[in-house]
């Protein structure tokens, strides 16, 4: 349920062009990865023996943590991208306020 | 675009922040000495009357929208100096800390063209120089970081975090198209450093000239936090991991 929810969402921003592709494909494969776990138990097996995890749900919760830190990584990651850039447009937004300011008072 | 005023090409620029104490007496200072040279105060975000005094001394003043800290005010004066045909920029502190006599001291070798960029250093005439509020750490720090940054530009600097510069307009190009196109903004902690890399990756020509550093008459260092000093040598290690990926 979870997984169709995921998948949806993504097409439906997709299409509404809220998303770029890469930020599609990106949740498409994470729900499609959701959802293949869930229905095929073969996988919840193998994966909690990866884990080294012996209880079932402790090898979802681990699994749930580890995507979040990864989405925590990622947006870190975005967001000092758009800090970085935020800076480098206040610094050219404020040399050409000043010049537009001073080419004003001089008109 | 043409210099702001007359037709001089040297530019002083001055960021401050929070600097209401001390920036009107700099400004006057400096334009009473340099009457010639065009002086534009970049006030960063400040929360007092920086500006207010700023501009009742004579100075042009750039205010950013918010306190985005001194890298990004520095840039802003590059770009100001590029866009308005400077020919030559220098930066002074706003807190009073340094000597305008020592403007020129600086410019010189940029000027006569044996620089592209020209520091101040408070201890190549006196290596035990200190200031009033030094502590073992900060002493640590600079020596940690001038030993770093010779080594890994195989030239002797011996002041890597003086804020009394002077740039040809060579190197402003340069300086401003690797930070606007080429990388991130460093942090305002690692902006001297990370700028004598690039400078040397580019073949830039840097001098250091004997400049006398005054005691604060207001307030703390803004340099100098608890969590800048943390900070400081994991942003060391970064800058040293970038430098050897090359």
């Amino acid at each position: 349920m979870f997984s169709a929810i995921i998948i949806l969402l993504d097409l439906y921003l997709l299409k509404k062009r809220k998303i770029d592709v890469n930020t599609f494909a990106r949740w498409f494969i994470l729900g499609l990865a959701i959802g293949t776990i869930s229905v095929v138990p073969a996988f919840f097996t193998l994966l909690y023996m990866v884990l080294g995890t012996e209880v079932l749900i402790s090898a979802v919760t681990v699994t749930a943590f580890m995507v979040l830190l990864l989405m925590i990584f990622y947006l870190d990651y975005k967001l000092n991208d758009l800090n970085d850039k935020l800076m480098k447009l206040t610094a050219e937004l404020s040399a050409r306020e000043f010049n537009h300011r001073k080419e004003k008072n001089e008109a | 675009m043409k210099p702001l005023s007359m037709n001089n090409n040297i530019l002083i620029m001055i960021p401050a922040y929070n600097e209401e104490n001390t920036i009107e007496e700099v400004v006057r200072r400096v334009s009473e000495l340099y009457p010639d040279f065009d002086i534009l105060v970049i006030n960063d975000g400040s929360e007092d009357e920086t500006e207010k005094r700023a501009k009742k001394a004579g100075a042009m003043v750039i205010t950013l929208p918010f306190h985005a800290g001194g890298t990004v005010a520095i840039l802003t004066g590059y770009l100001m100096a590029l866009e308005h045909g400077y020919d030559y920029l220098v930066k002074i502190d706003g807190d009073g800390q340094h000597r305008p006599k020592d403007v020129e001291r600086v410019l010189q070798p940029v000027i006569m063209g044996r620089a592209d960029i020209c520091v101040g250093s408070r201890y190549l005439a006196n290596k035990n120089e200190m200031e009033e509020d030094d502590s073992i750490i900060k002493i640590g720090g600079r020596a940690f970081s001038s030993a770093l940054i010779s080594t890994l530009t195989k030239r002797k600097i011996t002041d890597t975090t003086s804020g009394l510069r002077a740039w040809n307009r060579k190197a402003l190009r340069i300086l401003t198209n690797a930070y606007l196109n080429e990388r991130r903004l460093p942090d305002d902690s690692v902006l001297w450093l990370v700028e004598t890399i690039i400078a040397n990756e580019k073949k830039l020509k840097i001098k250091e000239v004997s400049i006398e550093v005054l005691p604060r008459k207001y307030g703390k260092s803004k340099s100098y936090s608890f969590s800048k000093m943390v900070k400081y040598p994991i942003r060391l290690i970064k800058l040293l991991m970038e430098v050897m990926s090359k």
